[in-house]
């Protein structure tokens, strides 16, 4: 019997036209991901680990199919007027809460599995690239079906069916679909999962806290994967242990808990609100002594159309806005707003910046338009089928109201709704930032809120709205508007670049406190042609607007000439024709007055210049001895136009009769002359010119290359922003916008796999061999002098490399005239802002720093750091090599941390100016400015070969710096907080790697090994031999490779000079540090104490240690012996949440194995720790330190 | 004046609503009585405009009501056969909000006549309470109400009085009476007795067709001294519908009373009644069915 009434559900759900939709839905969805390449790059596609990640992701867009379908089991019988029906039949409680939950479930399961079926299929029959796929594993398919799918599904559907059931509110379920889906994004957020974007490294213990909350178990699977290397990722299954196991358990109990408290709370009652409030009716006698009164109703007017579609509005709007459902989402929002508001004020080292308006706003511009479309999707379903929901529509569509003051009053109330959404988190960013006494607010910036994310959702319910109105139902408008919403906001992951094909998502740049907005005229062009577009979907939705009795759509098709009228065609060809008009603006802006490059365009032409160019990659190229240029820069028309040239020399060997110059592809020359040459070839794709000299530059001759280049002017952006001028802090670099000398090996395509497609040989891994150094076959620059001239506007103050020699204004422009004293690394920009200044004369140095006035807040904390640093870094390795140190910020735009050019160091106004510095906290900018400081001898006095290895003299001796400066400042134990930062970085930067982790000898290409691993070996190197000894060795290599004219350093110059101060045993251990991916395992498996008299007590603990050496590039690690010096230290209280120094710290020698160790110290000891002070990198670090038990 | 001709209707699923109907529908009370499934309420909303005919015209007071449905709208006042409306919304908020669709831009204008037509329809009291709270009665006034906002010329009342209490639709039926002096009200219903006792005009529908269209006291007079009546048994029932043209059977504490129509007395016992305007619904019914059934037949 219960078999029958389920089929019958069975039956019921796969007959709805939403149930094909969906399974075809997420056929595609399976099918696609695989074929977009989804999953982290060094993962096969077809990996279990990939398989179950995506499962895990399409298991979240089974919350809306579930919405779908556990409303329709629940409402249904309400809204087919059946429920008197069947709430009279005998079928029980149990039996009718059964069929229609597993009914559901079944329908549910069913259309998972159709996913399932496209990720299994995919990587058989798509195109993607054959080194990511491996041998297929069946079995992880079933696996994630298993583990991952089934329990999320069956806890999204116990609580969408409890809610729909128990409120018999279909719009209360859609929230509560929301709310579960937010109930993920905030666990995501809170451990920065791999499925947002930015994921931040975090400790074990925020990841534990996620395993558990995160009901989609996905938090749980990146906990257990956090450290897995790709050879893990391409075999391993995920097991149903730890965090994972107690995850599924949690998430099943809860559900079920669900399941039976809405058992216990159903009844078969009619839904009570229908029946409590109906009036007994005790009438009086009719009385009514008026005369019925007409009233004659003017002929339709403007203002009787405007009224009603006022009155109109105002109801449908407070009809939703004040419905439990809207504002139960409203809640969730707030709390999604919340975390979107105080997730900015967060950075690097978890230190905190002012909650500038740019950061209230950074998260709220990414999540207002995804929840304002799920808003719409759902409400707009609601909106649009109000009067036939509540069986009202033949009275109102037989008023004389035109259909399409209705169809605006529906529109226009969706619309109010997102500006309620909009408003509600700059209340509360408002709110915050006053709460937290930053009163710098700045209202315009929150305004553009409703312009940069209100008009695309503008748009987008237009577009939904015609969804609801094709559909025939009110279910099938919901799934279809869904899948049109996830299309409309995800235009990337299909691929679509072009702006013209990316309807309702122009690119939008980001908001600086500096700068303001850029973009926005160009956001205006594209509002105007997707307007026009959408006018036209609103002219055929006014024409088959529902009106009287159902129609079917073909019918409603056809009335459409006859409905829309004489005026509705002709606003709609109206619309088409300036679709088609600004279209063509757009057009011809992008791609005809530009160049627009589709992603094979891209390759191609990438993949021609390397095979017609790649012979002059080693051929001899003249030196830049000098440049020389005028850089006319207008920030406020946004461009700018260079004119100069380079003094060219002969350095090599050999005569030199063919030059190749390459200018940037977007900024034109109007010149470009080499003094006793002649452009043999041109081409214009890659704009690369080759000269032939007259006669062969010999040896030791000399050449001008003269040039003068401009910046293109666009009003349309297709994808994404430059910002070289901006109307206040552009940044014009070097390689930005200067002619190049030699082949450029940027422009070669570096995908395996494209290159493989074009007939291209390997990619090139790195920047070229040590060995290439040692030839003298680097691509190393010479150094150059720098005469600048700089125009700018006349309230702008412009900066340059050099002494600043001359400064006027004449004409309205202001000039600044830059020369370098002596040659410099060929490192500059330009920058133009307008800046407040602070400088002081430090020891003969200008200490300057240009900053925004209103971002005062840490510029005494920069100059004290840069002082300091000039102080601490001068007496270790050398006077500073130049007579100034500008400082200067820029808008935060620009994505790097800092960036330093020879005595400049620019500064993203995010990274540092607005850093809120709290008494404990890693001091940010201290530690940013003296890395950044540091480079001018590590990068601008050292400037090492361009080979592998040559960022590890640059970044990894900056981060030693950085740490001999903070421990001068904050003293030593202030190190161990960062080191633990930088090792947890570490870790898990190099499980997501695509290619193999290079060696710190050989390093290139991957960040956290020369800055994260960096850092803590040049701690555990100077622990090891001591800093006076280390900075000798440093110093020696200064003096030996510093400066211009010097033989340029390698690491191998490193490793010598560090030998040179050490012993045979310590060498051993710095060849394995540098030389080879080293990991230690070191755990306390016990440890206990034993008082003795006179306060004294007796640990003994044993600790397991071992080593493994991996030599890079890819070979297996290998065990090896480890015997070495390691910290031991002592805690009376707990060395993880508090700062109390050790009772007792000291050096054992661990070997591979078990280590007993038995210390005496004076007073209660209550924890140990082994390398407390993080010298040695270990992935697992949870099992360093141990409660201490006391023996009897 | 309202003309009707030749409306056809079917729908997609091959109910053939109204096969050719034609009407000629002067002010006043116009009686529309048909049993379930005559194509009443399809009429009604074609004329509504809620609903396209294939084909045939309509036309109010010169206005082609299929071509220019908006400008009919204007007057229009519908009251449809069953409707549900906002939930929570009171009486006062929801009349005015369909003054407002119905052209009433004027505010005062509107209040009074709301105010006015809440008095009328005795819902003054009631006025700020939910109509979505309103008992069966209640919720029919205020249809009413709304279909008699702002200067209707023709109202169109579908089974208003369904599920009313017999002083309700009383009431109701005096409303009707009063608003119908100058324009064109036809009111829809399977009940005889509606008709009777408001409409000077009525018409017969059956099966998508107009059976009869006079007054109710001509028809009435077609049958003088040609309906007759006997209490009988149930076994003679059946006997009875075989030999005469039994036009209903009534129960009557117990045992079944039949009518016949008959030019002279069928049979002893007959005795000869006055008939009235359900004789000759059912008599018209009854001819129309056997005429089908021998078309079938034949």
């Amino acid at each position: 019997m219960l078999r029958d009434v389920i089929r019958f559900e069975w039956r019921y759900h796969t007959r709805q036209i939403a149930f094909p939709v969906a399974v075809l839905f997420f056929l595609g969805m399976g099918y696609l991901l695989p074929a977009i390449g989804y999953g982290p790059t060094g993962a096969n596609l077809n990996s279990p680990f990939v398989v179950m990640q995506s499962v895990g992701l399409l298991s979240l867009l089974m919350i809306f199919v579930l919405t779908v379908f556990c409303t329709n089991a629940v409402s249904r019988d309400a809204e087919s007027g059946m429920q008197e029906i069947v709430f009279a039949t005998p079928v029980g409680k149990l039996r009718y809460l059964t069929a229609r939950f597993a009914g559901a479930l079944l329908a549910s399961l069913a259309t998972f599995s159709a996913c399932i079926v496209g990720l299994f299929v995919s990587p058989m029959v798509a195109r993607m690239d054959p080194a990511r796929v491996g041998a297929t594993i069946p079995v992880a398919y079933l696996w994630a079906l298993l583990v991952m799918a089934v329990p999320n599904i069956l806890v999204a559907a116990a609580v969408i069916f409890a809610v729909a059931i128990l409120s018999r509110s279909v719009l209360a379920s859609y929230v509560g679909s929301v709310f579960l889906y937010m109930l993920y994004m905030v666990v995501g957020m809170m451990i920065g999962s791999p499925l947002f974007a930015g994921a931040k490294p975090l400790g074990q213990a925020a990841l534990v806290r996620a395993a558990i909350l995160d009901p989609f178990g996905i938090s749980a699977f990146f906990q257990q994967t956090w450290y897995w290397t790709p050879a893990q990722r391409n075999s391993e299954l995920l097991a149903l242990s730890g965090y994972f196991l107690l995850n599924r358990v949690v998430v099943l109990v809860v559900a079920l808990g669900i399941l039976t408290v809405t058992y216990q709370r159903f009844s078969f009652r009619v839904a009570a609100h229908s029946v409590k409030r109906m009036l007994d009716l005790t009438d009086a006698a009719p009385s009514h002594t008026t005369a019925y009164q007409r009233v004659v109703v003017a002929a339709p007017s403007w203002r009787s159309h405007w009224t009603a579609l006022r009155v109109a509005t105002e109801r449908e709007f407070r009809a939703t806005a004040t419905s439990k459902p809207f504002l139960a989402l409203m809640a969730l929002w707030v709390c999604v707003a919340l975390i979107d508001i105080t997730d900015n004020t967060v950075w690097e080292y978890h230190t905190l910046a002012y909650p500038t308006t740019r950061m209230m706003l950074a998260d709220i511009q990414t999540t207002l338009p995804v929840l304002g479309a799920l808003m719409l999707v759902y409400f707009a379903a609601e909106v649009v089928w109000r009067e036939r929901i509540v069986r009202a529509d033949e009275i109102i569509d037989a008023t004389p109201t035109p259909s399409g003051v209705f169809y605006l009053a529906k529109g226009s109330a969706l619309v109010l709704l997102t500006w309620l959404m909009t408003i509600l988190p700059i209340v509360l960013a408002i709110g915050y930032q006053l709460a937290t006494g930053y009163t710098n607010v700045h209202p315009l910036a929150y305004l553009s809120l409703f312009y940069f994310v209100g008009l695309p959702l503008v748009l987008l319910t237009v577009v939904i709205v015609l969804v609801q109105t094709l559909t025939p139902n009110r279910w099938l408008g919901v799934l279809l508007a869904m899948i049109l919403a996830l299309a409309i906001l995800s235009p990337d992951e299909l691929g679509l670049r072009h702006g013209m094909l990316r309807f309702a998502k122009p690119p939008v740049a980001p908001y600086t406190e500096m700068n303001g907005f850029v973009g926005a005229g160009s956001f205006a062009w594209y509002m105007v042609f997707w307007f026009s577009l959408a006018g036209l979907l609103a002219a055929v939705t006014l024409g088959i607007w529902r009106r009287g009795r159902a129609q079917s759509l073909l019918t409603r098709i056809r009335a459409l000439p006859h409905r829309l009228g004489k005026a509705g065609l002709i606003g709609a060809a109206g619309s088409l024709a300036l679709f088609a008009a600004t279209g063509g603006i757009i057009f011809h802006d992008t791609n005809i007055a530009h160049r627009f490059e589709t992603e094979s365009q891209s390759l191609a032409w990438r993949a021609s210049y390397e095979r017609s160019y790649r012979r002059f990659d080693s051929m001899p190229l003249p030196a830049i001895v000098a440049a020389k240029a005028t850089v006319n820069l207008y920030p406020s028309e946004r461009r700018y136009a260079i004119t100069g040239s380079y003094s060219l020399e002969n350095r090599t060997t050999k005569a030199i009769d063919t030059v190749i110059v390459s200018q940037p592809r977007d900024v034109p020359a109007s010149l470009l002359e080499l003094t006793g040459a002649r452009v043999v070839r041109h081409d214009d794709v890659s704009d690369t010119y080759i000269f032939a000299l007259e006669q062969p530059m010999a040896p030791g001759a000399r050449s001008e290359l003269r040039f003068s280049v401009r910046s293109p002017q666009r009003h349309v952006v297709a994808d994404g922003f430059d910002y070289d001028v901006v109307a206040n802090g552009s940044y014009v670099t070097r390689a930005a916008a200067f002619p190049r000398l030699g082949y450029v090996r940027g422009y070669e395509v570096d995908d395996a796999s494209e290159r493989r497609a074009r007939g291209l040989a390997p990619p090139r891994v790195g920047p070229g061999p040590i060995e290439d150094a040692l030839a003298g076959r680097d691509r190393h620059e010479s150094w150059m002098t720098l005469d600048a001239t700089i125009v700018t506007d006349e309230d702008q103050t412009a900066l340059a490399p050099g002494d600043l020699v001359r400064e006027w204004k004449d004409n309205g422009r202001h000039y600044f005239h830059f020369v370098t004293p002596k040659p410099t690394t060929p490192v500059f920009g330009f920058v133009s802002a307008r800046y407040a200044v602070r400088r002081v004369t430090h020891a003969g140095v200008n200490v300057e720093v240009h900053y925004d006035p209103a971002h005062a807040y840490n510029v005494d904390r920069m100059i004290a750091a840069a002082t300091r640093t000039l102080d601490v870094l001068g007496s270790k390795f050398g006077p500073y090599p130049s007579s100034s140190l500008r400082i200067v910020e820029l808008p935060a735009h620009w994505g790097f941390g800092a960036y330093a050019m020879p005595g400049v160091i620019v500064w993203p106004e995010d990274r540092g100016f607005v850093t809120r510095y709290r008494e404990g906290d890693v001091d940010l900018v201290t530690k940013r400015l003296a890395h950044e400081v540091s480079h001018q001898w590590w990068g601008h006095t050292l400037y090492p070969a361009q080979v592998e290895g040559g960022v590890t003299l640059v970044e990894t001796m900056a981060k030693y710096s950085e740490l001999l400066v903070m421990e001068a400042i904050q003293g030593k134990a202030s190190l161990p907080a960062m080191l633990r930062y930088e090792r947890e970085l570490y870790v898990m930067s190099r499980a997501n790697m695509p290619f193999p982790e290079p060696t710190l000898l050989r390093a290139y290409d991957y960040d956290f090994v020369y800055y994260a691993k960096g850092a803590i070996v040049m701690e555990a190197l100077r622990d090891l031999i001591g800093e006076e000894a280390l900075n000798r060795a440093l110093r020696t290599l200064l003096e030996e490779h510093g400066g211009e004219g010097k033989r340029p350093a390698t690491t191998l110059d490193v490793e010598a000079a560090l030998h040179a101060v050490s012993t045979p045993e310590q060498q051993q251990l710095i060849d394995e540090w540098f030389g080879k991916v080293t990991l230690y395992d070191l755990r306390i498996e016990s440890a206990s104490m034993e008082a003795r008299p006179e306060n004294q007590s007796r640990v003994t603990l044993t600790i397991r240690a071992r080593k493994s050496l991996e030599p890079g590039g890819g070979i297996k690690p290998s065990e090896a012996a480890l015997d070495e010096l390691i910290d031991v230290a002592v805690y009376a209280e707990n060395p993880l949440s508090s700062t109390a120094p050790a009772l007792w710290s000291g050096k054992y020698r661990l070997r591979t194995g078990e280590n007993r160790i038995t210390i005496d110290v004076r007073g209660t000891p209550a924890f140990v720790s082994v390398d407390p002070f993080e010298r040695r990198i270990e992935v697992e670090r949870a099992d360093n330190v141990r409660e201490v038990t006391r023996r009897q | 004046m309202l003309s009707i001709t030749n409306l056809t209707k079917t729908y997609p699923n091959g109910v053939h609503a109204l096969k050719g109907v034609t009407l000629t529908i002067d002010t006043g009370l116009f009686g529309l009585l048909g049993p379930n499934g005559a194509g009443k309420s399809t009429l009604m909303r074609t004329l509504a405009t809620l609903q396209e005919p294939d084909a045939g015209a309509i036309v109010f007071d010169g206005l082609d009501v299929v071509a220019q449905p908006e400008i009919h709208r204007r007057q229009l006042g519908y009251l449809p056969q069953d409707f549900g409306v906002y939930p929570g919304v009171s009486a006062y908020d929801l009349l005015d909000h369909i003054a407002v669709l119905k052209g009433m831009s004027e505010k005062k204008a509107r209040r009074e006549q709301v105010e006015a037509l809440l008095a009328q329809t005795n819902l003054t009291s009631h006025r700020k309470k939910a109509v979505s709270s309103f008992s069966g009665g209640m919720r029919q006034r205020f249809g009413i109400a709304q279909a008699l906002l702002g200067d209707p010329k023709l109202i169109i009342v579908d089974e208003p009085t369904a599920g009313l209490d017999p002083e309700e639709r009383n009431r109701f039926h005096n409303l009707l009476s009063e608003v119908s002096e100058n324009i064109v009200v036809i009111l829809s219903t399977h009940i005889v007795e509606d008709v009777r006792q408001l409409c000077p005009r009525m018409a017969i529908l059956a099966d998508g067709r107009v059976l009869r269209t006079d007054a109710p006291r001509t028809l009435v007079a077609e049958l003088e001294g040609r309906v007759w009546r006997k209490t009988a048994d149930r076994s003679t029932v059946e006997q009875y519908r075989r030999s005469f043209n039994v036009i209903s059977t009534q129960l009557y504490e117990g045992r079944t009373l039949v009518h016949v129509l008959n030019d002279g007395q069928p049979e002893q016992g007959f005795e000869v009644v006055e008939p009235n305007l359900e004789d000759v619904y059912f008599s018209i019914l009854r001819a129309h069915s056997s005429a089908t059934e021998s078309l079938h037949a034949a």
